[in-house]
């Protein structure tokens, strides 16, 4: 991500632009003021008043420029964001000159379509030092967020003029939907389907399960040495499998485009469910549309579904997409079984005003999230 | 031979099996000498084994590998209690830690509960068993491999038992050239399996202690306190490096002055360490508790660190 | 010191700078100039700390309401200045301003009233500026403008403070900013930055002002400084009124000679305007009708046909340069006898008697140059040769105020023997050279006979008694003479090369028509016995401080549209490159300032003088060295954490940091953190050459430095030598 600025000069300039600011255009006023004075009577003295002004503009240009050369921009930026919740976005800037400092600069990050997000202000930068900066950010729409450069300005040394120099450095990160805590009867209705699916049953794991005898085959490592010490016969340590649940979490697309507030909070329930289902070790397949993850566990399995939903698109519902979004009659059609979760955004004809969510086809009735 | 010239034998014997890898080589003597345990975190297939072998072989001390998987148990590692029946009594059979190299390969396939008894094992230098405990042989080195691309039936190492370890290295892919070396060399025996022991265990040991005779300048202490102070004032990071991160870092450095050949520490130990010791110990800033490694990424960001705090002059 | 106070500080010195030029300029009235000053005195006081004006100010119970008051009421008070007081807009305006700017100064709080204040002083300094054309103004302008940068500088460091209180940072995030937090102070690093921007912002100022195309620019410049009252240039003059002026030293021309060695000259007699009519009190001139010069080219006048009344094929052409102060006659003087002139006029006059006019009195500086002629004495009027006079002559030189038989006696015996007017015209002048004591204390002018008076009763007087004395004189004899007033430049300037004359060096002379050679000047008037004792100091820097006044007009005042043509035209003619020529430019700038500092060397001063200029000199460096001082010292303070009592470590440390500075120079390790290996590499990798020796004063250092090992003196010496052959090398150009 290190950006140094070509040295050839069109580029340099390219990046370039000056505005003058109030002081400076007070300035400027005057200076032409006493131009126009020197002029019309030829005083010499007036025209040093004036020659003193137009070196205080040169000087500001040739400073401000010094101000700007050669300084290297990185930014630190999360790989993931969600949605309305505050992000720290680190600059890191340095000052590759090797004996003139910089003052006053501003730093800001500059997004598709010149958005220009908060500016960070360095005081001074001496020459060989590196500072970090940063700011905090609160992404407002979900998918793709682009930033496509900082910009650098400083009003070094008069205030009369900000320059600004463009650093391009081009950055996409992706904005996950708004993770908010799930309602309790949401949950309930989760855990209760989950429970009944959920059962004790032998295998690896480290949790006891049972003692029973030994039988020949058994794995000798797994000899309870202490039961059979006591019992005098060989005991056999049964442990318990690791608990497996599986969940299926179905958000449908086919929305039209007059509830798209409403498809949003249902992209954002689905990935608090996710993150939820998630952290109490089911293992989760999501269904976008017609998108189909895998089954998974862990982080980096988390990760992804959430990428997906933070890059899902609403389509107009067409009779088509509604024959695929058609809920999965019954538990048949998952294999190895497995909780189905459904969030609708919308309901056909009947205009609904939350989300639904539906558990194994039944409708949890109320609130999607915590009040 | 001084202990100068036994240490570079020692990295000549290693580089004869290892091509090309030089870096990875000292650092993991320096892991030894500073009496530190090495996290090698790279895909299969890089060395990552053979390293730990030839590190072994080369110090004529014992070697154990212990393959990590989902179903290990804690016994596997640090040992099992047996009944005898002749003396009517239980008898401690040691596991596979009683070794002076360990190389625990995959460490994040099997359970936490396994990881920590031999996190506790590593930290403790001794295994409590049935209220007894059973001191390891000096030295004690534990190699633990990791996989970071696969993620699937993994359990990652938190960081509180990361903090074990004292430094993570990668070894990466060898240059092609030396690749070819490596195949063109196509022997039936192990490599490691050729290399001659230099060293005793108690010769190890003996480094061991002049390690912590390497004089360090008070400036270097203060230039090292900086950059861990950095790390806790970033905002990059949700968690700095502890105090005995410090430590580490500390006695790190001055292995290194030892492995090249000096009595005393410089910026450059320290400078040149800091990625390596640090990086697994801090926490990168992370949303809504979204644990993600990046080991390149927790470098750059120390590596940015250190870049801001002036050496000592 | 903290950046606000010091933002304070600067504005406060700006606003002293433009007050000062200001009255200095303007002469406002005194007890606006003691309130101004005792008011920028108050504040800068509290600025320094003294919290008992502190106190004081802040007592006074004045609201913002009451502030605006106080300043509508000054704008009545600047109608009734304008409509009853001064009368005049300028004055008045000036007097408003300075009570804007004492307002201002006590109310300080917001960003907004500085910029107040900075408008105020940019106005005060143009009113200045149009004011005057004095030196003084110079060194104010200079100090302004260091002021100047300063204070902007400031302004601008102190306002990323004020606008980084943003809305959009979270509390926390705010507090680890990197920004200004107001106890920010001057570092070593803004201190030599703003002085370089000031020095830069300089030079750029003397390079944009002499470019500057100078579109139509006046010929005449107004200015409101008072002319220099002259006498003895109307057509009406007392005997004696010279007496009255002969103690002002005020510089009343300058005068460079063009085409002479650049030494110093015999005494220049410099003529205004001659009289041929004397009532026994009074002179006056009779041939005052005026005739316009025919413009042979722009800007050059020339006399028309036969050149007036003096023949032109005689004598050495002298050809001067002049620049006039500002006087209240219009006469043009030059070295006698006017045959052409250079300059910037609209048209020029003359009258008979060979005295050239302005149109009206100038009310700035002019600069003209002139070429003249004076008659030498011909062969024909040493022989005997009867010579006759022209009719004119005899009708306007043979005046007498009344025959008066003591003078006419006296005449007698003088010429008595004596056959040629010339030598009888010479034994006049010896005798009153020789048997006369040169006085100003003579107050004869209110006698009734003051010429007998001079001549038999007091014996002493000055030049306008002598010359008077020996034209009647002459005229008794028959020898047509005329009284003659200018000045006679005697005091010479060896750093510029000219001539300095004041008004203490006006002269009456007298001239003689002889009939072959024509008029013919001659000064009757004794030495002066002590002419212009100044004080010692004085004499030392009065030549080095006038010849700067002149090139202060020269290069600023006096700078035209001309000036700039006349380069470029040089440029393209002699088709010197334009470096040379840059150079030559530079070379004439501060040839002036090389010249002083010579001229001080070398000037032949007796020991006290020495002592003296030593004193200053010494000062001077004295309070340089302070100043190196304390910026440096606070540039160590650094590295003085380091610092142990070890010698060798001590030795070694100052070599390797030479060694960074160097390399860092070289574009090497230009971060502070980089670690000594870490340097040694990059070298070996970007510059063999010095890797070597980087490689052997690292190794030395970081075994001292780190390993506390102590250095053998050899080893000390060899790192020297390393150093000094990193030093010797150049950094390849990639």
């Amino acid at each position: 991500m290190p950006f140094q600025l070509p040295s050839f000069a069109h580029r340099v300039f390219r990046y370039r632009s000056t505005r003058i600011t109030s002081e400076g255009l007070q300035f400027l006023i005057f200076a032409l003021a006493i131009g126009i004075a020197a002029i019309n009577t030829g005083n010499n003295l007036f025209y040093l008043l004036l020659a003193m002004m137009l070196s205080l503009i040169l000087i500001s240009g040739i400073a401000a420029e010094y101000c700007l050369r050669r300084l290297e921009v990185r930014r630190h930026i999360p790989d993931l964001l969600f949605l309305n919740s505050p992000v720290t976005i680190v600059l890191a800037v340095k000052n590759r000159k090797s004996r003139l400092p910089s003052f006053s600069l501003a730093l800001c990050d500059v997004g598709e379509g010149q958005a220009v997000f908060p500016q960070v202000d360095i005081h001074a930068l001496p020459p060989g030092v590196s500072r970090l900066l940063s700011y905090q950010l609160i992404p407002t729409r979900r998918g793709r967020l682009h930033l496509s450069g900082v910009r650098l300005s400083t009003e070094f040394p008069f205030g009369l003029f900000t320059k600004r120099a463009f650093y391009p450095m081009d950055d996409v990160v992706v904005v996950c939907p708004e993770l908010r805590p799930v309602s309790e009867r949401l949950l309930q209705g989760l855990f209760a389907a989950g429970y009944e699916q959920a059962v004790h049953r032998r295998g690896h794991g480290s949790e006891l399960y049972n003692l029973r005898l030994y039988q020949a085959g058994d794995d000798s490592r797994s000899i309870h040495w202490l039961t059979t010490a006591r019992t005098s016969q060989l005991t056999i340590r049964e442990t318990e499998a690791e608990e497996q649940r599986r969940a299926i979490i179905h958000l449908s697309t086919s929305v039209p485009a007059s509830h798209d507030t409403m498809f949003e909070r249902a992209v954002s329930l689905a990935a608090s469910l996710v993150q939820h289902l998630a952290r109490h070790g089911y293992s989760i397949q999501l269904r976008v549309g017609s998108e189909r993850s895998s089954f998974g566990q862990g982080d980096a399995h988390g990760l992804e579904l959430l990428r997906m939903l933070a890059l899902c698109q609403r389509s107009d519902p067409t009779a088509e997409s509604m024959q695929q979004d058609e809920w999965p009659d019954g538990h048949a059609e998952i294999e190895g079984g497995g909780t189905v979760v459904a969030v609708q955004a919308w309901c056909g004809a009947g205009a609904c005003e939350l989300p639904r969510v539906l558990i194994d086809g039944e409708l949890i009735p109320g609130a999607a999230y915590a009040t | 031979m001084t202990s100068t010239e036994t240490i570079r034998a020692i990295q000549e014997n290693i580089a004869r099996v290892i091509k090309g890898k030089p870096h990875v080589i000292e650092m993991s003597l320096v892991a030894l000498l500073a009496r530190g345990h090495l996290l090698l975190e790279d895909v299969p297939g890089v060395g990552k084994t053979t390293l730990a072998h030839s590190l072994a072989r080369s110090l004529d001390c014992s070697f154990k590998r212990i393959q990590f998987t989902s179903d290990l148990l804690p016994s596997d590692i640090v040992g099992v209690s047996i009944f005898n029946r002749q003396k009517q009594a239980f008898e401690f059979i040691p596991g596979p830690i009683f070794a002076n190299i360990v190389l625990a390969d995959e460490i994040n396939r099997t359970t936490p509960k396994t990881q920590s008894s031999l996190l506790e094992a590593m930290s403790e230098a001794q295994i409590s068993f049935d209220n007894k405990t059973y001191p390891l042989n000096p030295p004690f080195m534990v190699i633990a491999t990791q996989n970071p691309a696969e993620y699937h039936g993994t359990f990652p190492l938190p960081e509180s038992q990361l903090d074990r370890f004292l430094m993570r290295l990668r070894i990466g892919y060898p240059a092609p050239e030396e690749e070819k070396k490596v195949l063109e060399r196509a022997s039936s025996l192990h490599p490691a399996e050729e290399l001659l022991p230099l060293l005793t265990a108690s010769e190890v040991v003996q480094l061991q202690d002049q390690v912590d005779k390497v004089f360090m300048e008070e400036s270097l202490t203060e230039y090292l306190l900086s950059i861990v102070r950095s790390t806790r004032q970033s905002e990059l990071l949700s968690l700095g490096v502890s105090t005995r991160g410090a430590l580490a870092l500390s006695r790190a450095a001055k292995a290194l002055a030892l492995v090249r050949g000096r009595s005393y520490c410089l910026p450059d130990d320290v400078k040149e360490l800091a990625p390596i010791v640090l990086s697994h110990r801090i926490m990168v800033a992370r949303q809504a508790g979204l644990h993600q490694r990046s080991f390149e990424q927790a470098e750059r960001i120390i590596r940015d660190l250190v870049d801001t705090i002036p050496v000592p002059v | 010191m903290p950046l606000s106070q010091a933002l304070h500080l600067t504005s406060m010195l700006l606003a002293s700078a433009s007050f000062i030029g200001l009255t200095l300029g303007a002469g406002l009235p005194e007890w606006l100039a003691v309130l101004t000053g005792a008011t920028l005195i108050a504040v800068l006081l509290r600025n320094m700390g003294l919290t008992s004006v502190d106190h004081i100010t802040t007592q006074m119970p004045v609201s913002s309401i009451g502030w605006n008051l106080i300043v509508l009421g000054g704008f009545v008070g600047f109608w009734i200045d304008l409509l009853w007081v001064s009368g005049e807009l300028l004055p008045a305006g000036l007097h408003f301003l300075m009570i804007l700017m004492i307002i201002k100064l006590f109310n300080l709080r917001l960003r907004r009233d500085y910029l107040h204040l900075y408008a105020i002083s940019l106005v005060a300094m143009l009113a200045s500026g149009s004011l005057t054309t004095e030196l003084w103004f110079f060194p104010i302008f200079a100090v302004y403008l260091v002021a100047g940068v300063w204070t902007l500088l400031l302004f601008q460091l102190t306002k990323t403070a004020e606008a980084s209180g943003d809305a959009w940072m979270p509390a926390p995030a705010r507090l680890r900013q990197e920004s200004y937090q107001g106890n920010d102070r001057i570092s070593p690093r803004i201190f030599w930055m703003a002085n370089g921007l000031a020095f830069g912002a300089f030079l750029f100022t003397v390079a944009i002002f002499f470019t500057i195309p100078r579109v139509n620019a006046g010929i005449y410049q107004k200015g409101f400084g008072e002319n220099i009252r002259t006498t003895g240039f109307s057509d009406k003059v007392n005997l004696g009124a010279i007496g009255s002026i002969k103690h002002d030293p005020s510089v009343v021309m300058r005068v460079e000679l063009l085409g002479t060695p650049r030494q110093a000259a015999r005494p220049l007699y410099i003529r205004g305007v001659s009289f041929d009519r004397y009532d026994g009190k009074v002179w006056t001139n009779q041939l005052s009708y005026r005739r316009s010069f025919i413009e042979e080219s722009p800007g050059t006048f020339g006399f028309r046909g036969k050149r007036g009344v003096v023949r032109s094929d005689s004598g050495d052409a002298i050809r001067q340069k002049i620049l006039l102060e500002p006087l209240d006659t219009p006469v043009l003087f030059a070295a006698p006898f006017i045959e052409r002139v250079t300059g910037a006029f609209p048209s020029l006059f003359f009258d008979p008697a060979g005295a050239v006019y302005l149109p009206f009195p100038s009310s700035s500086r002019i600069e003209y140059t002139v070429v003249s002629r004076s008659n030498t004495l011909a062969s024909a009027d040493l022989g005997t040769g009867p010579g006759h006079y022209p009719d004119w002559v005899v009708r306007h030189y043979l005046q007498l105020p009344g025959q008066s038989h003591r003078i006419n006696a006296l005449a007698g015996d003088l010429t008595q023997g004596r056959h040629t007017p010339y030598e009888q015209a010479a034994a006049i002048q010896t005798y009153l050279t020789q048997n006369y004591r040169y006085s100003l204390d003579a107050p004869l002018a209110a006698q009734d006979q003051p010429l007998e008076e001079f001549l038999f009763v007091r014996k002493t007087g000055y030049c306008e008694h002598y010359a008077t004395a020996m034209v009647i004189m002459l005229r008794t004899v028959g020898i047509p003479a005329r009284l003659v007033t200018g000045f006679l430049a005697t005091e010479w300037n060896d750093y510029g090369s000219y001539y300095v004359v004041r008004q203490q060096d006006a002269h009456a002379w007298v001239e003689v028509y002889l009939p072959h050679s024509g008029w013919m000047s001659m000064d009757p008037t004794p030495a002066e016995d002590n002419r212009g004792s100044g004080g010692k100091v004085w004499q030392v820097f009065g030549p080095i401080m006038d010849n700067i006044r002149l090139q202060w007009n020269r290069l600023f005042v006096q700078y035209s549209a001309a000036d700039q043509l006349a380069v470029v035209r040089e440029l393209k003619a002699e088709g010197m490159s334009v470096r040379n020529k840059a150079l030559d430019t530079v070379t004439a700038l501060f040839g002036t300032f090389l010249a002083v500092m010579g001229g001080i060397v070398t000037h032949d001063v007796s020991q006290i003088r020495i002592g003296l200029l030593g004193e200053i000199v010494g000062f001077v460096l004295a309070g340089f060295a302070v100043l190196f001082w304390l910026g440096w010292g606070r540039l160590r303070e650094g590295w003085s954490l380091w610092k142990t009592d070890d010698g060798s470590e001590l030795a070694i440390t100052q070599l390797y940091r030479r060694m960074r500075t160097y390399l860092s120079g070289q574009g090497f390790s230009r971060s502070a953190a980089i670690a000594p290996l870490e340097l040694v590499e990059i070298t070996r990798t970007g510059w063999r050459e010095a890797h070597t020796a980087v490689a052997a004063i690292t190794e030395l250092y970081c075994r001292t430095r780190f390993g506390h090992r102590p250095l053998t003196q050899e080893d000390v010496r060899h790192a020297e030598d390393q150093l000094r052959r990193l030093l010797e090398l150049r950094k390849p150009r990639v």
